[in-house]
């Protein structure tokens, strides 16, 4: 492992027009192993385009983004490979069960950590539920099963658009345990969320836009 | 490793949607029963005298599969947009080629193989000779997946723009003129005990174009509609 470099990821820089609307000018940071980043502001401040910047879905070419000192875009698919992007859709199919929508997404990833999918869907709370259709689950169930993808491929970036969305205060309290573990094992994590996370152990840094 | 993971991926995802599709199967059938509806129309409107069916069957026949396929080209990429699924197979770090090929391959498997079937089976009720459906049979062989293909561009590009169709159909009708030409004429000469080689490795030069060109294409479009 001594060989593997600690992740990084940099922002330089980063100016973003949209539909002739700046979103953010200038926005710098860097996040270190173990970092958990909340970006915050208002509806509409650009939170989720920052986030689709980010992980490449949108190019941008004013600043640069920086994966261990390298540009993403010069090593596009092996930060694809390191990378867990969660947006407002859960990108789970209401036409498979939870065991067919977690072998899917994990087959799309690189790093396959687990086949014990029965014991991933257990631990996020999906218990029992191996072989029902994904449209019969509720709103926070299937935010549930979309987050269960964090534990079935090993990537050391998160990025997660709003994940506390429709989960309750059990949840919640999960994907902080997941959440832990991630930093523990030198991940970052970089999350939007309208919630102030206030938790004891987690070093929480905000970057406000 | 990567090759397997590859190869995992492709059939990950075929599997995925081929069962899908046949979970949902009233859009699997809906365009076999618009196909047959089309067939039948032309001898109840032209009469079943035997000559004048004959003479313009094969081009019943294509047109028909065109429009019934064009039917289902919605499907290709607008659900997985819409659910979110395609933008965690954008982010895959395998190549945008594997997943784009899979998805065609289940939609040629769903909507053409069914087509070619339905064809076989409604070709005597158009007075074709066996040697005319044999080649008929050739050129959707040929020919289907070129639907497949060219349709998943027209679909990549119009997912999420709402009532989509009569876009998707200006996108995909021009792009197939070709097809139709070449198939079309195909079966003519074959009901005329004429060779049909030429018309055949014409259309198999324009599936080889279309299976080499379309993916790109396809994967450009996904992109550039994710991206907004």
């Amino acid at each position: 492992m001594s060989n593997i470099p600690e992740p990084s990821l940099t922002v330089n820089g980063l100016n973003c027009y949209r539909y002739d609307k700046a979103f953010f000018r200038g926005l710098s940071f860097t996040a270190g192993a173990g970092k958990l980043l909340q970006i915050e502001g208002e509806n509409g401040s650009g939170k989720t385009t920052l986030l689709k910047v980010l992980c490449g879905l949108i190019e941008t070419d004013e600043g640069e983004i920086l994966w261990c000192g390298k540009s993403i875009y010069s090593v596009i698919d092996e930060y694809r490979g390191e990378l867990h992007y969660l947006g407002h859709k859960n990108g789970i199919k209401a036409g498979l069960t939870c065991l067919e929508n977690l072998k899917v997404l994990s087959a799309l990833g690189n790093q396959i950590t687990t086949n014990a999918y029965s014991a991933v869907l257990r631990r996020y709370g999906l218990g029992g539920y191996d072989n029902i259709y994904a449209y019969t689950l509720s709103a926070g169930q299937k935010r549930r099963l979309s987050l269960a993808r964090l534990a079935v491929n090993q990537t050391r970036l998160w990025i997660l658009d709003e994940p506390f969305t429709s989960l309750d205060e059990k949840g919640k309290n999960d994907m902080k345990r997941v959440f832990q573990d991630h930093l523990k094992a030198n991940g970052i994590i970089l999350l939007t969320s309208h919630d102030n996370i206030q938790w004891q152990d987690i070093d929480v840094t905000r970057i406000q836009l | 490793m990567t090759r397997v993971r590859i190869l995992n991926l492709f059939s990950t995802i075929l599997f995925r949607d081929l069962l899908l599709g046949v979970r949902n199967q009233s859009e699997l059938v809906n365009p076999l029963i618009f196909f047959i509806m089309v067939i039948t129309m032309f001898p109840l409107s032209i009469g079943p005298e035997q000559s004048a069916l004959m003479q313009i069957s094969p081009a019943i026949v294509w047109v028909a599969a065109v429009l019934a396929s064009n039917l289902t080209i919605d499907g290709i990429f607008r659900s997985d947009y819409e659910d979110g699924s395609l933008e965690q197979m954008i982010l895959s770090p395998h190549s945008g080629f594997t997943l784009v090929m899979a998805k065609i391959l289940a939609h040629w498997l769903l909507a053409g193989v069914p087509l070619i079937i339905m064809v076989l089976m409604a070709g005597p009720f158009l007075y074709l000779p066996d040697y005319a459906l044999q080649t008929l049979f050739y050129t959707l062989l040929l020919g289907t997946p070129v639907l497949s293909l060219i349709g998943a561009i027209a679909g990549g590009l119009t997912m999420g723009v709402r009532s989509s169709g009569m876009l998707q159909a200006l996108l995909i009708l021009p792009l197939i003129m070709p097809l139709l030409i070449f198939s079309v004429s195909a079966v003519n000469n074959a009901m005329k005990g004429l060779p049909v080689t030429g018309e055949l490795y014409f259309l198999a030069a324009i599936l080889v174009l279309a299976l080499t060109l379309a993916p790109i294409a396809v994967f450009s479009a996904l992109k550039i509609r994710l991206s907004e």
